[in-house]
């Protein structure tokens, strides 16, 4: 949905959104010790995965992005992960354009992250349908946050291209839909069997 | 755990099997001077409504339309030559081609012979080369179309290749890793 391809994006937005990727992909290296690069690199394959197929949906189909979960599961390190499964998907089925990896990056990464920093405090196993509404909500959240600012550095590229906001409405409102539906019950799910790896501290003790 | 989360994205690659890439493509042919062709999504839909953008291959805009219910178009160019195509299906999704109405055989012979005394014959011609022209745009059709649809497809392969491509970054950071803080030794 929000691999924006080469030659759409004017350079001031390509700069800044590269900078801002590659400024991100430094945090969340520097972050990342030994013991979580197996786990990064699972939730990458998932991205890279969720990310490359895509279902019928009415007059169009999307694909998941899934940058809240992951954004939940990861903090900065998310980055990385959706990095490099972007860097694939540019490299192996041409989505998205090489120069636009930076703001594509930003796209899907940054909104996870900063919702899922909002709401990590109140993710905890002792309430897990709570825990589980909240998560839905800012994957919902982030999918529309998504949107947003693809639509906005399309429009600040290339005012003639500027997406209706109707049709981004069709398109992405039914994917927060569905993203909070898969988000919520892998969080469920999660607390239940492994509540550290979402950051959820009520038994274990343990941060990310 | 680890365990169960590979197996449960083992489950989730194998029910996403038939399910196809998320990608708009834009197919366009040439009949007789005219370009037409229609905007699709690889993994179905077809956008409607959408802006279509004909320029110059040195980027002139020359016309600018939208597409049918079918995300099909239609654009007759005022002389043959180089055009490059735009979609912008206004959900943040483009597309392009680059498409020649060169060569058509109708113009070179039509151009070619314009002495009145073989005029039926060079008309005839002109004539001929033109239904030969269509029928095997029709014909050729499916054919371009199915390889259209094909490219962007996404392959089970090149899946599994990306997998290991992530697992094998991740045991090379690790790797990198062990060595600079002496683990490995």
């Amino acid at each position: 949905m929000a691999h924006i391809p080469d030659g759409i994006l004017s350079l001031p937005v390509l700069a800044a959104g590269t900078l801002a990727g590659a400024g991100g992909l430094m945090l969340g290296i520097r972050r990342l010790g030994d013991r979580d690069i197996p786990r990064t690199a699972l939730l990458a394959a998932v991205f890279f995965i969720a990310s490359s197929l895509a279902f019928p949906l009415g007059p169009t189909s999307v694909h998941l992005l899934l940058g809240g979960l992951i954004g939940l599961m990861l903090g900065w390190k998310a980055f990385p992960a959706i990095f490099v499964g972007l860097l694939l998907q540019a490299l192996l089925f041409g989505f998205g354009g090489l120069t636009t990896l930076g703001v594509d990056l930003v796209n899907m990464a940054l909104p996870g992250v900063a919702l899922a920093a909002a709401v990590r405090r109140f993710v905890d196993a002792g309430h897990p349908s709570r825990s589980a509404a909240l998560v839905g909500m800012a994957a919902a959240l982030s999918v529309i946050v998504t949107a947003g600012l693809v639509g906005l550095e399309i429009a600040l590229s290339e005012p003639a291209f500027a997406p209706a906001v109707g049709v981004m409405a069709a398109a992405y409102l039914p994917l927060a839909a569905i993203e909070a539906v898969v988000s919520a019950f892998v969080t469920l799910y999660l607390l239940k069997v492994k509540p550290e790896m979402i950051g959820a501290s009520a038994f274990t003790g343990t941060s990310p | 755990m680890t365990r169960r989360l590979a197996a449960a994205l083992a489950a989730f690659l194998l029910l996403a099997l038939p399910a196809e890439a998320h990608r708009l493509k834009l197919f366009a042919q040439v009949t007789v001077g005219t370009i037409a062709g229609y905007g699709f999504y690889i993994g179905g839909g077809r956008p409607q409504g959408a802006d279509l953008v004909i320029a110059t291959p040195d980027g002139e805009e020359l016309s600018r339309l939208k597409t049918g219910d079918d995300g099909g178009f239609s654009f007759t160019p005022p002389a043959p030559g180089r055009y490059h195509l735009t979609l912008a299906a206004g959900d943040g999704h483009f597309a392009d081609i680059d498409i020649s109405t060169d060569g058509m055989p109708v113009t070179a012979a039509a151009a070619a012979d314009a002495s009145p005394a073989n005029a039926l014959p060079a008309d005839l011609d002109a004539r001929i080369a033109q239904s030969v022209d269509a029928a095997v745009a029709r014909q050729i059709r499916p054919l371009l179309e199915a390889y259209d649809a094909a490219e962007g497809r996404v392959r089970f392969n090149d899946l599994v290749g990306g997998v290991g491509w992530i697992a094998g970054m991740a045991g090379l950071w690790a790797w990198l890793r062990s060595r600079r803080s002496g683990h490995g030794n």
